[in-house]
């Protein structure tokens, strides 16, 4: 009896002694991350967010950011930041006001970028009327190509309903691969995708987003609501450091466009050839947004789109507008 | 003398064993002639090989060195010249009473309305008059050994085979499908070889009596039952030949 | 609460009916409570939400080619066709490859190992091979459907059918049945319960594969639709649709049931 307890007393023992061993190897005490921020698969829009990582500008800022993603289309991401996984996110406009539209706290802070999608389609087909009946992919429902597309639609007095359109179903890495298989005969989706078939020398791009609202807005910055409460100058030291990472790509093109490489996991070659349709920014103007979400509602009520956001969501545009986009970041 | 219908020469059976590769001599050098129309049984220890010589007789295993002939023909594989009853009846639960005993004629490509007919015969003949549409789910233990039996006799088989029949039913009903089968039996006059562990049922139904020794069986002693139909338990004669069968099992045979 | 509370309901015989619909207004007040507390509608809807979903969705014009059935009900009829011919396809090739299987040592010899192989691998890692070799659309989808059904019904038949009495074979050879009769009047039948079984269990995983199936590219179909409104955040419609998914499935469970004490009514009485 003695005996037993002799052991378990040294197992006891032992086991404190591990425990505490344990947490004194990781010398230095891990800090929690201070921001956790979201981007999208592959999305050469969000290159700022890829160079600031890269470049050690939200380490400058005392940062230390937890990346979290990346995620397969905007919608999905803004489902992370209600469930509150994650703090700020890059992502396109459509889903950032959609969410805003379903009453989920958050603010537009900041540009990322203008233009910079396009519709992809088999070279044989040379205009918007030939889509007709004809597969065509996009992002998921709510994404910013999906309202584009629609934009695109409408102004050839087309409807969803003429299309068979495959919205979430390819996922952006794929739509190339299917569109050369011809699984589909185009597809409309963000830069470098656009790019891969063309380069590859099996697609063609009929219509730059460019052309359908030239100078659009496309990316943003999003941050969760209560997050923007409580973490105000985080947030703030966030958009300086995506303010240098835009400055960064605009006088060392070369460099960007490795790091864009890297982190689509694509062919310098694509990526030369994407870069010239996408604008980088950090501003952000209110009438655009509300510009935009006018356009995604009059699309649903047109026809165009299946209503993703409906005066009943927005009642009082100006309104919502106000609430959701943020521009004090800008200057600080 | 009459011609024999059913011989068994010399018969031994040996199973291999799978693993091991050890063998078993289920029966060595069996012989034994039956006439026809004639009531025999089998009666032997547990093991001794009653059932193998029954399987052998209806085809479904070889002997290992023999001969088994069935009106002058060797017997090499089941037909429908030798009807089989099991002692768990067999009977496919599918199937009604009626088709259950047309079975035979059906798979020997009997047309529809003829074979209808011969179960309505045959299962009038079990006294199951009227039960054709049941199914076996919903008879007694009794009344499916009947219609086993019926599906035994649609194929008008030269012999029946029966291996302990009535193994699986309660006293009173035993009895009752002794004195059935005895029926049958008389009317069309089928050789019959019936295996049973019980001296009594065996000298009650047949006319001759095989005592088989345990393992390897062999024939140990034959008795002609001399009694006529109907028999009674009680009876004397029946008493002192049930002791000597009996004790001819035990060991000496008198 | 009686005094025997505690004796299993299989031996009390008593109606049973009043404790189930108090345990589904149970559930459903737990489901609003949580709900509510949660606070994120647009992630985890309440009862009502849903139930209001259901009747937007049934109402809503239906998917390409059955605008006229209503959003909810469209898509339904869409997904139930894939299903009833991914699982018909899985029907005829599980229980005729079981049958072979089951009843020829050689062909077991030979086909089991592969079909081993191939049956733990779930169907949704078949999702990215059946839209290489199928495309977008209605195959693709039938195809995991299918693959979904097959395993359960081929095993099941491959049991039914090793499992035939032996004394019921030996019993049709006196009878003077040959080796393609044995096959078919004794083998088969007496492995119908098995097969039904395998069946029920079939169109069961089929259907749960429904919304795997439906991403390989439709875009039409139940599974499809729920992943829709989970892209426009709008949950309540998807919980709706998870609703319809499980009704139907329990639809045809009960349909299939029906049908075998139809078919296998001779079993015990």
């Amino acid at each position: 009896m003695k005996s037993m307890f002799k052991i378990l007393h040294g197992l006891i023992l032992s086991l404190l002694l591990f425990t505490s061993l344990g947490s004194l190897s990781g010398c230095a005490p891990a800090t929690p991350p201070s921001v956790r921020i979201g981007y999208l698969l592959g999305d050469l829009h969000h290159l700022p967010f890829f160079v600031a990582e890269d470049k050690g500008f939200f380490a400058e800022e005392g940062l230390n950011v937890e990346v979290v993603g990346p995620f397969d289309a905007g919608p999905a991401e803004m489902d992370a930041l209600a469930a509150g996984q994650i703090d700020m996110g890059y992502v396109g406009m459509a889903p950032a006001v959609m969410a805003a539209a379903r009453k989920i706290p958050l603010s537009i802070v900041s540009g990322v970028n203008l233009e910079g999608s396009g519709l992809v389609t088999d070279t044989d087909i040379n205009s918007v009327s030939e889509l007709k009946s004809r597969k065509i992919a996009t992002p998921a429902p709510g994404s910013i190509q999906y309202v584009m597309f629609g934009m695109l639609l409408a102004d050839n007095n087309l409807g969803y309903t003429d299309i068979e359109l495959f919205p979430g179903t390819v996922k952006p890495p794929d739509m190339p691969l299917s569109l050369q298989t011809g699984r589909i005969d185009g597809y409309f989706v963000w830069e470098p995708f656009v790019a891969k078939s063309v380069v590859g020398g099996y697609g063609k791009v009929l219509v730059e987003s460019k052309d359908i609202w030239p100078g659009h807005p496309c990316c943003v910055i999003v941050a969760g609501g209560d997050f923007v409460q409580s973490h105000d100058s985080t947030v703030a030291s966030v958009i300086r450091a995506h303010r240098k990472a835009v400055n960064f790509i605009a006088t060392n093109p070369t460099e960007a466009k490795a790091i864009a490489s890297k982190w689509t996991k694509l062919d310098p070659a694509i990526i030369e050839n994407a870069f010239q349709r996408v604008k980088y920014t950090y501003s952000l103007n209110g009438d655009d947004v509300k510009r935009f979400v006018g356009e995604i509602i009059d699309l649903g009520e047109s026809g165009a789109i299946k209503p993703i956001i409906t005066v009943n969501d927005v009642p009082d545009l100006d309104k919502f507008v106000e609430m959701v986009v943020d521009t004090k970041y800008l200057q600080r | 003398m009459s011609v024999k219908k059913l011989i068994i020469d010399g018969v031994t059976k040996t199973f291999l064993e799978k693993k091991g590769g050890t063998s078993t001599i289920a029966l060595r050098d069996f012989n034994l002639d039956i006439g026809e129309g004639e009531f025999v049984c089998l009666v032997g220890p547990s093991g001794c090989g009653k059932t193998t010589l029954l399987k052998l007789v209806a085809g479904l295993e070889q002997v290992s060195s023999g001969y088994i002939y069935l009106d002058g023909k060797p017997v090499t594989a089941p037909g429908p010249d030798r009807g089989l009853v099991f002692q768990d009846f067999a009977l496919f639960p599918w199937r009604d009473v009626t088709d259950n005993v047309a079975f035979g004629p059906e798979v020997l490509k009997v047309p529809l309305a003829e074979r209808l007919r011969t179960a309505e015969h045959c299962i009038d003949l079990v006294g199951l008059s009227g039960s054709g549409h049941k199914y076996p789910s919903e008879l007694s233990g009794g009344m499916k050994q009947r219609v086993a039996i019926a599906r035994a006799l649609a194929n008008n088989p030269e012999v029946l085979l029966m291996d302990e029949p009535f193994g699986s039913l309660d006293a009173q009903t035993r009895n009752q499908m002794q004195n059935e089968l005895l029926r049958i039996w008389q009317d069309n006059k089928k050789a019959v070889v019936f295996v049973t562990h019980s001296v009594e049922e065996a000298v009650y139904l047949s006319n001759r009596v095989v005592v088989m020794t345990g393992s390897p069986g062999t024939v140990k002693q034959i008795y002609s039952v001399e009694l006529s139909y109907p028999r009674s338990r009680a009876d004397h004669g029946f008493i002192s030949l049930r002791e000597k069968i009996t004790g001819c099992m035990a060991e000496e045979c008198r | 609460m009686s005094k025997w509370w505690w004796i299993p309901n299989t031996f009390r015989g008593e109606d049973t009916r009043p404790l189930r619909l108090i345990s589904v207004l149970l559930f459903l007040l737990i489901w609003e409570g949580a709900a509510l507390l949660a606070n994120i509608p647009q992630l985890f809807p309440t009862p009502v939400a849903v139930v209001v979903a259901l009747g937007q969705l049934l109402v809503a014009p239906g998917p390409q080619g059955m605008v006229w059935a209503g959003e909810l009900m469209g898509n339904t009829l869409i997904s139930l066709w894939r299903v009833i011919v991914g699982f018909a396809l899985a029907a005829v090739t599980g229980i005729l490859l079981g049958i072979i299987i089951g009843w020829w040592r050689n062909a077991r010899d030979l086909l089991e190992p592969v079909i081993e192989i191939l049956r733990p691998i779930p169907p949704l890692a078949w999702i990215p091979l059946a839209m290489l070799w199928f495309g977008l659309g209605f195959k693709p989808a039938v195809f995991l459907i299918w693959l979904g059904a097959f395993f359960p019904i081929l095993l099941n038949t491959v049991l039914g059918m090793e499992n035939t009495p032996h004394k019921l074979i030996e019993v049709a050879r006196t009878l003077g049945a040959g080796p393609r009769q044995i096959l078919f009047k004794v083998g088969v039948p007496s492995a119908a319960p098995s097969i039904m079984a395998g069946l029920r269990i079939g169109i069961g995983v089929g259907w749960m594969c429904l919304v795997a199936a439906e991403l390989t590219g439709s875009n039409s179909g139940l599974g499809y639709m729920i992943m829709y409104y989970y892209s426009t955040m709008e949950a309540a419609k998807t919980v709706a649709g998870m609703l319809m998914i499980g009704i139907v499935g329990y639809l045809m469970f009960i349909g299939l049931k029906k049908l075998e004490d139809n078919i296998l009514f001779w079993k015990a009485a």
